[in-house]
């Protein structure tokens, strides 16, 4: 379960419960999204231990960092191509 | 005349020999899989069973034209407890150069936007297999996170009202020219649909929405919807293909 690894690729996404919440893995950025409602039950154990070890990852990773800025700049998106639309 | 008769011949033989090579038609209404009624759209097209939904894939958009669902409560009930770390990844089945790649994606500016959201899905499997790219179409990141997480949703609350529900998803593509992303030119869908089939209340309708930041949805017709798509959801009854629906609740 606790198989993010925080900063280290793009491809990782941790899904809890099914896609209320994901947090989506970047080498430059990590991205938190959605709504989770944590229940004062079991459901919200497993969910709430599961976001607990993904911030923990996220700041032991922050924390391994010698240099960081203050503020890191986005990379602008690469332009998009065209082509003719094959399909009319 | 003859030119349409020919492109629906096309699109059925191709059908039949989905259906012959992969039996995943369960996710469809009534078991049949949708018709491409603009034969242009077949080309390069194979069709991907996962654990529980299928997708067309097409080698031409280096995406999915349609992504197919079975919602039932029981599995949607399971989906809610799904928390799992997944990977987007490149599918293997995939011969080179049809599917699109991670460097694609990547600094795209474009959200890898789920067509069979992983949030229907209801077991591990099935959610890992949810994030193959031959799922995921460039998506708009603001329309993904808020639109279409409302839209996906307020699909979710029907099938749980209802016990069940079919749900079809994908891209539309419109217009001369169409933006494309990374080495592979993953085609840019310019909208997105989501067609839902309800058996239970007698009931299907379509969501249209543009791949752009915005809160708008339209619903469609099936009718309509297979106008624009080029698609034909030949599994849906005729009868309610007319139907249209007031709109959907909390999006």
């Amino acid at each position: 379960m606790s198989d993010f690894h925080a900063f280290a690729n793009d491809v990782e996404v941790l899904n809890i419960g099914g896609d209320a919440l994901t947090i989506s893995n970047g080498t430059t950025h990590i991205e938190v999204t959605g709504t989770l409602q944590i229940g004062k039950d079991k459901r919200g154990l497993t969910a709430a231990r599961a976001l607990k070890q993904a911030v923990d990852n996220m700041v032991a990773a922050l924390e391994r960092e010698k240099a960081l800025p203050d503020e890191s700049k986005d990379e602008p998106p690469e332009a998009t191509g065209s082509v003719d639309n094959p399909f009319l | 005349m003859r030119k349409l008769f020919v492109a629906l011949l096309i699109a059925a033989t191709a059908t039949v020999h989905a259906v012959a090579a992969a039996p995943c038609s369960q996710f469809l209404p009534n078991a049949q899989f949708p018709v491409l009624a603009n034969a242009k759209l077949a080309s390069r097209t194979r069709l991907l069973c996962y654990s529980d939904f299928a997708v067309l894939h097409s080698g031409v958009t280096h995406g999915p034209l349609w992504s197919a669902e079975h919602l039932t409560r029981a599995h949607l009930d399971d989906a809610k407890n799904e928390v799992r770390t997944n990977k987007f990844f490149q599918d293997p089945s995939l011969p080179p150069g049809e599917g699109a790649t991670l460097a694609d994606y990547k600094r795209s500016g474009f959200d890898r936007g789920h067509m069979s959201p992983a949030g229907d899905r209801w077991n591990d499997e099935a959610m890992a297999q949810s994030f193959t790219l031959a799922n995921v179409v460039p998506q708009d990141r603001n329309n993904n996170q808020h639109l279409w997480a409302h839209i996906e949703s307020a699909v979710r609350k029907i099938a749980i009202r209802y016990g069940e529900a079919y749900v079809v998803t994908g891209p539309l593509f419109a217009g001369q020219s169409l933006r494309t992303i990374g080495a592979n030119r993953v085609f840019v869908p310019t909208q997105l649909f989501k067609l839902v089939y309800v058996p239970a209340a007698n009931e299907a309708f379509a969501v249209v929405v543009d791949n752009q930041a915005t809160n708008r949805y339209d619903v469609k017709t099936v009718h309509e919807l297979e106008s624009i798509s080029g698609i034909r959801f030949t599994g849906i009854p005729e009868a309610l293909k007319d139907q249209r629906i007031g709109g959907l609740k909390g999006v």
